[in-house]
């Protein structure tokens, strides 16, 4: 490839290592912040000698497309194109990441990462488009762990690097159920140094849940803050919060009581959603440090069998595989059943609270409401349907009124074929019109049981004297899909006068 | 002791060799170009609301004289059986000598919300099945369902027997709590009335996240590392995004029918239990009397094959074969090897009844 020799060893002299991974304490970020900033000068000078070289054009046309355009000295400023504008994590609704502002003040490099990203990132809209951006996030994953790897691979050696990099991601991991636990998880935690990797994966799952309702991210992460609409500030946990719950029991009083009731639901709701995102959070931390364990036995499992690993992407397999182990488990656990489900249920009752408070002030203002269209569309199927159902009917009726029409061709039909079928009887012999409850028959509903007074059938006797023919027809008029003979309403009907 | 050796040297080697080809491939996914949905010729026959019902052309006719009706899910889009040349499932059953109808259902809005199961199945399917009959002049029609659209068939089937001269069902879910049904497992402790009563219909990405969700490090991520190596192919290239195209193509899912399939399905089990109630019919597997040909995939993470096999026991009739396929939910139909085992082994079945 003709790239010019990393200098990555000079590094190793003035790195500051941490003594103990286990604590995720500042050396160890600042550790991480070296290494990152190893890592991107080394892909600066790689990358602005590749856009020199590969991508020597340099035109603007070359330049949307070269992934180093934005490192490229021939390229416009790479600062004018906001990283964040295109960043696919930048949704995060819980933006009040406590590592954001720690790491931010300390790490100069910090969106490094993004930039460069954010320059490979094609501009193609739609199918593509969507497609390239999941390309660009594995890409991401990707290259942050062999950031991670080189970035820990400073140490004397390579295995004890890996170690070091599970044993921080574990560190880190500890750090965000204690926060969970806490209360104070309205971060997911952009981990330095292991963004990207099966980290943010779990985090990333965990948050999922809310674009996939379709909730606004403005909305959650004020909820999250704990910013209720209406001005209401929430509390943490403990008396606190009881208080706060109490004071949302409280009946509200004279002309605005019933949106007074609303917006106190509303807030109730939000706490319980709150607890219940808490909970679900809290199963998926724990979940991935159990993945980094099914990560750790594959790894114990291949020494034993004297294997190595010799690549990033059969490091990355096993990770892939050992996390989904971890995770399929928890996905059929009865933990996840219920945490997830609570979830869904919680945010489902913020969500109908709101929407009753938007229909409310709809109302006010004389406006439709989702609920007024709803009971139109309902009714309006409902005719379709009937329609749909008539209009069946008559067709039958017409086929069977022309076939009656017809009696003589019949007639001469039957006595010039000798084997066709005599006429079926039209009317049943007894004429008794006493109304019996018909529904004792099994497969007869009242439904049906008014079709078939309509035709005169109103009691046992006169079931119980139909021949298969008669049954036949009746069948097709009744529309009865040949239940007539298949649940033997006739055999039933004779037991039933015994 | 842990088996990494790797020097920094190799992983910025590594790195970067990826990171080349990933550029270059994203350049060549530029020059993709249109995906079309389908590839085997077809005309619309009968068009109803947002479902259109097509006859696919063949080049010779067809050797069996009972048309076939392909019943497909509600979920993401049909022209998964007819994704690229020499991978098309309709292709093959041409080929086998059927006559191939299929059931396009469209994408529902939020004023479809109140379509039922009866509208779906008693009304929509009835009548496409009535059109097909009409058109062929016969009583009865060979019907395949798949997924979804197969528990629609078999609800179909065990209202109408009268309709049906043999019945295909493919990837069909028939016992929703089999122990290793992971879509099963997530719904049970979800008030579907609240979500239905509040979303209205089921959004389309909410139903795809959640099947991606199922194996999540796999298809969202490992998937497209996979293909870092063959983006310099553009033929592969288009092929790949192919299948993400339906992948992501998801229609939303009307809200009755969706808080029934999911409420009386998979949360009470009703289908095997015969109390699934449709309209004025109480569904009944006992009634399933015509022929049946049952489709499952042995590494099927959405529809387990014991959730498929389960039909056997359930189902009335005394011609019950099983077709055991080894391979996943989706490879049943696009892989290369379901091209030579699935589709002529469905057209034998139906070509001897």
């Amino acid at each position: 490839m003709g790239h010019k020799k990393q200098p990555q060893h000079n590094y190793l002299d003035h790195r500051i290592m941490s003594t103990n991974a286990n604590i995720w304490n500042e050396s160890l970020i600042n550790d991480w912040v070296a290494t990152q900033r190893k890592y991107w000068d080394t892909w600066s000078e790689f990358a602005q000698k590749a856009g020199a070289g590969a991508f020597a054009a340099g035109s603007e046309k070359a330049s949307a497309s070269n992934p180093f355009a934005a490192f490229s000295p021939t390229a416009g400023n790479p600062f004018g194109q906001n990283p964040f504008a295109q960043n696919p994590f930048a949704n995060n609704p819980f933006a009040g990441n406590p590592f954001a502002s720690f790491t931010a003040a300390r790490n100069p490099l910090e969106g490094a990462l993004e930039q460069w990203w954010s320059a490979i990132k094609p501009q193609a809209q739609g199918e593509i488009g969507t497609v390239a951006q999941r390309f660009y996030d594995m890409g991401k994953s990707f290259m942050s762990m062999a950031e991670g790897m080189f970035g820990a691979a400073g140490q004397e050696q390579p295995d004890a690097a890996l170690n070091m990099w599970m044993s921080s991601m574990q560190a880190a991991l500890q750090q965000w159920i204690a926060q969970i636990q806490n209360n104070f998880d309205v971060a997911t935690p952009d981990l330095p140094g292991v963004s990207g990797t099966t980290l943010s994966t779990w985090a990333q799952l965990a948050d999922s849940v809310a674009p996939w309702l379709n909730m606004s991210q403005h909305f959650l992460k004020e909820v999250a803050e704990g910013h209720l609409p209406g001005g209401i500030e929430m509390p943490g946990v403990g008396a606190a919060q009881e208080q706060f719950l109490r004071a949302l029991s409280m009946p509200g009083l004279g002309y605005t009581r019933e949106q007074q009731e609303r917006l106190q639901r509303l807030a109730r709701h939000l706490l319980s959603y709150h607890d219940s995102l808490r909970g679900y959070k809290l199963a998926f931390a724990k979940t991935a440090l159990a993945s980094l364990d099914a990560v750790q036995k594959r790894l114990q499992a291949l020494h034993k069998d004297g294997k190595k690993i010799e690549s990033l992407r059969g490091l990355y397999d096993m990770w892939v595989d050992g996390s989904e182990e971890a995770y399929a488990k928890f996905a059929m656990s009865d933990e996840y059943q219920v945490v997830y489900g609570d979830l869904v249920n919680a945010l489902m009752r913020v969500r109908k609270d709101m929407n009753e408070l938007v229909e409310h002030q709809y109302e006010l203002m004389n406006i439709p409401t989702r609920s007024e269209v709803d009971t139109m569309q309902g009714r309006q199927q409902e005719n379709r349907r009937e329609n749909r159902q008539l209009r069946h009917e008559i067709a039958q009726l017409r086929a069977q009124v022309e076939r009656l029409s017809k009696p003589a061709r019949a007639a001469s039909a039957a006595k010039g074929g000798s084997r066709t079928k005599p006429p079926a009887q039209d009317s049943l012999p007894i004429d008794d019109d006493t109304e019996e409850d018909l529904t004792a028959i099994k497969g007869i509903g009242p439904k049906m049981m008014e079709k078939l007074y309509a035709q005169g059938i109103k009691n046992f006797a006169k079931l119980a004297q139909m021949n298969t023919d008669f049954a036949e027809r009746l069948d097709e008029s009744l529309k009865a899909q040949g239940r007539i003979l298949r649940d033997d309403w006739i055999g039933q009907a004779k037991k039933l006068l015994g | 002791m842990i088996p990494f050796q790797m020097r920094p040297d190799e992983i910025v080697s590594e790195a970067r060799s990826f990171n080349e080809k990933l550029a270059k491939g994203v350049g060549n996914l530029m020059d993709v170009g249109d995906i079309p949905s389908g590839v085997t010729p077809k005309e619309p026959i009968y068009k109803e609301d947002k479902l259109v019902l097509y006859r696919f052309k063949s080049e010779t006719p067809a050797s069996n004289k009972t048309p076939l009706l392909i019943v497909y899910a509600l979920v993401n889009r049909p022209y998964m059986t007819d994704l690229q040349e020499n991978r098309s499932t309709i292709q093959g059953l041409l080929e086998a000598g059927q006559d191939v109808y299929l059931i396009d259902w469209g994408y529902p809005d939020a004023a479809d919300r109140f379509l039922t199961m009866d509208d779906y199945i008693n009304g929509y399917i009835d009548r496409c099945i009535d059109v097909i009959c009409a058109r062929h002049g016969v009583d009865k029609l060979n019907v395949l369902g798949i997924c979804q659209g197969g528990a629609f068939s078999l609800c179909y089937a065990a209202m109408h027997p009268e309709k049906i001269r043999n019945l295909v069902t493919m990837v069909t879910p028939v016992d929703y709590k089999t122990p290793d049904n992971m879509l099963s497992h997530w719904v049970q402790n979800i008030d579907i009335d609240l979500l239905v009563d509040t979303q209205g219909n089921i959004p389309g990405e909410m139903l795809n996240w959640t099947f991606l969700n199922l194996k999540p490090y796999q298809l969202m991520a490992q998937k497209y590392l996979g293909v870092v190596d063959l983006m310099d192919d553009p033929k592969a290239l288009k092929n790949f995004m192919r299948m993400e195209k339906w992948i992501f193509d998801s229609p939303d899912q009307a809200g009755e029918t969706f808080r029934q399939f999911i409420k009386d399905f998979f949360q009470q089990n009703k289908l095997i239990k015969g109390e699934v109630q449709i309209g004025e019919h109480t569904v009944n597997l006992r009634k399933v009397t015509m022929p049946v040909l049952n489709v499952f995939a042995e590494q099927d993470h959405l529809v387990p094959p014991d959730a498929s096999r389960a039909l056997k026991k359930y189902v009335g009739t005394k011609d019950y074969t099983e077709l055991s396929f080894p391979g996943g939910h989706i490879g049943i139909y696009v892989s290369g090897k379901a091209q030579k085992m699935v589709p002529p082994a469905i057209g034998e079945w139906l070509n001897a009844r």
